[in-house]
């Protein structure tokens, strides 16, 4: 029977080695943009992290992520949240419009679907209501603003203080022995695979740094920043803290 | 019970040594949690705190290893770590993981605290999933959804019950025959265990060889 198979089967036909090709190039193409796109995201955070100190900018970041948590005006709230958004894709941070979309889009729609105030409009079984959508609105952009503010200002060489930063410290340490683990862990044997992987871990960690050097699981460079990001930093606080007292001066 | 099961031949060792390696185990069941969740950060959810909620394996596996207020710190660690790495932590995002985890912590450890042996793995595994995602779901109730949190309560709690049964039946597995786990018995409890007969072990953790 295989030897009455035609051989144009066996090999594939002109049109369909050119779809192939036009197939793997685009993949080479995509590959290639992903590759150039996370370059430049490294670049970007590379500076970000040179310019900032860690510690300052997690001070910085819980100030200004109060500030918005308490920005009362909706259209102010959308603008600091457009200002997070692009902050954290200067420090070098994975951002994502469609995802944010996608999340705010649901948010709002589960707030619409319990229908409080004026009746805006009528969409099939869903009825849009004032309250309702601003409502969502509101604590749709409260949720994306802090996640934005919060990439931008938690840096992965943060240090902790005391015993409790100690213990993170360590289990950065750990984190990253695991990581760079070089045994497989196999579907077939998963439970022993596992087992020996903590073994390995637990008992490679023989001479441990001293427990009171605290940090992230990447510790960003350690040079000198200048007094530009302190400068920067405050003059980013002061401007929370005045977009939210703003529409209180307005009025 | 701890001192009543305590064999002769295992020596008590002081009290800062088993601080440090009680320290040392709570950073190693913490960097699993990270390693778990950053595989969870993977995987693709509808809402950034709807998660499966295998980060919370080690946690699980910690009831019997840590007490509590270590195992409490562990918690912490988790969650701080997580923030850090994702960099969630000054959002909402944390603060669902916050009050998730210590919540189902604490009832995962009463509840075997308080049944022994008449609760599995996969009991005390439901009930923490079911907890961290009642807990989420009412936080969410203030924060996000308003009164629309009830259409997805059906959602979160079947998902808590599949998950923490899955969860559950790993740590059961996993902790009736890893080497591993016997040896962190041993340093979380040091007075209160004995490595099993086909496993020789020996009674000095890593974490003491490192500390003392």
């Amino acid at each position: 029977m295989t030897e009455q198979t035609p051989r144009a089967s066996a090999t594939p036909s002109p049109a369909k080695q050119k779809r192939a090709a036009a197939k793997a190039a685009s993949r080479a193409r995509k590959a290639e943009r992903k590759e150039k796109a996370r370059a430049k995201r490294s670049a970007r955070a590379a500076r970000y992290d040179a310019f900032f100190e860690p510690s300052l900018l997690a001070i910085a970041g819980l100030l200004i992520s109060i500030a918005f948590l308490f920005q009362k005006a909706t259209l102010l709230k959308i603008f600091i949240f457009i200002f997070f958004y692009f902050f954290a894709k200067s420090s070098g941070k994975k951002t994502s419009i469609i995802t944010t979309i996608l999340v705010a889009s649901g948010i709002i729609l589960a707030n619409l679907l319990v229908p409080v105030g004026r009746v805006m409009a009528k969409w099939g079984p869903l009825t849009i209501t004032e309250d309702a959508l601003m409502g969502g609105i509101d604590k749709a952009f409260t949720f994306e603003g802090l996640i934005y503010i919060s990439k931008a200002s938690i840096r992965q060489g943060l240090k902790l203080p005391g015993r409790f930063g100690s213990i993170v410290a360590s289990a950065f340490r750990y984190y990253d022995q695991i990581i760079e683990y070089r045994g497989r862990v196999h579907a077939s044997t998963f439970f022993s695979d596992v087992d020996e992987l903590m073994l390995k871990v637990w008992d490679s960690a023989a001479e441990p740094q001293p427990l009171t050097a605290a940090s992230g699981p990447a510790p960003a460079a350690s040079a000198k920043r200048s007094a530009w990001s302190y400068i920067v930093a405050a003059l980013l606080v002061c401007g929370a803290y005045f977009l939210l007292v703003l529409p209180s001066l307005l009025q | 019970m701890k001192s009543q099961s305590t064999p002769v031949s295992i020596k008590k060792p002081g009290h800062a040594a088993l601080s440090a390696r009680r320290a040392d185990l709570t950073a190693l069941l913490g960097a699993f949690c990270l390693v778990l969740s950053a595989i969870e950060y993977m995987i693709p959810k509808p809402l950034p705190f709807m998660r499966l909620g295998i980060a919370n394996l080690p946690i699980l596996l910690a009831v019997d290893l840590l007490p509590f207020s270590w195992y409490m710190v562990l918690a912490l660690v988790k969650v701080v770590g997580m923030s850090v790495i994702s960099g969630s932590l000054f959002s909402y995002v944390a603060l669902f993981s916050l009050a998730g985890t210590l919540v189902a912590a604490t009832v995962m450890w009463a509840s075997k605290k308080a049944c022994g042996r008449l609760i599995s793995n996969i009991g005390v595994s439901i009930l923490g999933a079911m907890t961290s995602n009642a807990v989420q779901i009412l936080i969410a109730r203030f924060v996000i959804f308003g009164e629309s949190a009830r259409y997805i309560t059906p959602v979160f709690l079947i998902m808590g019950l599949v998950t923490g049964a899955i969860l559950g039946l790993f740590a059961e597995r996993f902790s009736a025959s890893s080497k591993w786990y016997a040896r962190a018995r041993e340093t979380g409890f040091p007075a209160a265990s004995q490595p099993p007969e086909n496993t020789p072990l020996s009674n000095s953790g890593p974490g003491e060889a490192h500390h003392d």
